[in-house]
């Protein structure tokens, strides 16, 4: 009869610690962790390179960072670059992101896309997109 | 007795959930770049000579811990605009680039500060292309939090 009692108290410590050690998982805390947003400002073509402007929150901290320019269709991928900068990994925010993209002799033209690709350290990822235009000539264009 | 060993073992292991990350006060604010009790350099519109440095002086403030901060300088012969330069500054034409002032270096803030004055004498090449450029400060705090600070100034012959 002892033993049986011995064997109940163990199992019932057994399970406490397993509950207990669960419970500590942080899952929940990356589940409800917002995916990065982005307001994507700039995409334009100055000479041989696109001028990439926007403004990125990720309360998961940003972890990757790619842009990524294709045709008009979204099918034909002309460009690809990974921003790697430490200035823009591991944020909260970036203020005002810049980024040139070298363009020549890869056929880009006004009217491709430019897709900015954030990925934050829980792996959701976010993409946004803006149609590529033509520097204007105008002063103080932003 | 014997009842009180699940109770207790209970609150043990939850308990032992709370880690220190959690109940440090979450950052919420980003850092702040100033000019407060200080003289900063650059400020917009001031002009610099080729061959001179740039004093760089500015306050850094951040209510939980700052992290680090990064000094870029491009220039602006194609007159583009940041969120926080001035337009007000009186630009030469535009141009095309042939030799332009690059510059992009990463300071890491000693732990533990929440209040930092910045100083670096940055040296201007004396063969790159006078004009307008943009000197970028770019300050993160310990959490990630991002603040950006754009100056235009001009670099003369």
């Amino acid at each position: 009869m002892k033993s049986i009692k011995y064997l109940s108290l163990m199992a019932s410590i057994l399970s406490v610690v397993t509950f207990g050690l669960t419970s500590c998982d942080n899952d929940d805390v990356e589940d409800s962790t917002p995916a990065p947003t982005i307001v994507m400002d700039e995409a334009n073509i100055e000479d041989d390179i696109i001028c990439v402007k926007a403004d990125v929150a990720a309360p998961g901290k940003t972890a990757a960072i790619q842009i990524t320019v294709t045709d008009a269709n979204g099918t034909t991928t002309k460009v690809t670059k990974d921003v790697t900068d430490s200035k823009y990994i591991g944020m909260l925010n970036i203020d005002g992101f810049h980024v040139h993209v070298g363009i020549e002799g890869k056929g880009v033209v006004v009217g491709d896309l430019l897709k900015l690709k954030v990925t934050d350290a829980n792996g959701k990822t976010t993409v946004a997109q803006k149609s590529i235009t033509q520097e204007e000539d105008d002063e103080d264009e932003d | 007795m014997k009842k009180y060993y699940l109770p207790l073992m209970l609150l043990c292991a939850l308990s032992a959930c709370s880690s220190s990350e959690e109940n440090k006060p979450k950052d919420m604010t980003a850092p702040e770049i100033s000019s407060q009790g200080i003289v900063a350099i650059p400020i917009d519109c001031e002009v610099f000579r080729r061959g001179e440095v740039i004093p760089f002086n500015y306050l850094f403030t951040d209510d939980v811990e700052l992290g680090a901060y990064n000094i870029e300088i491009h220039n602006n012969f194609d007159h583009h605009t940041h969120s926080t330069t001035s337009t007000d500054c009186t630009l030469e034409a535009k141009k095309a680039p042939v030799h332009p002032w690059v510059y992009n270096q990463d300071f890491i803030i000693p732990e533990g500060q929440r209040s930092y004055i910045a100083r670096h004498n940055i040296e201007i090449p004396a063969d790159i292309d006078p004009g307008d450029y943009h000197f970028m400060v770019r300050l993160t705090d310990r959490s990630g939090w991002q603040k950006l600070h754009a100056v235009s100034i001009k670099v003369s012959e």
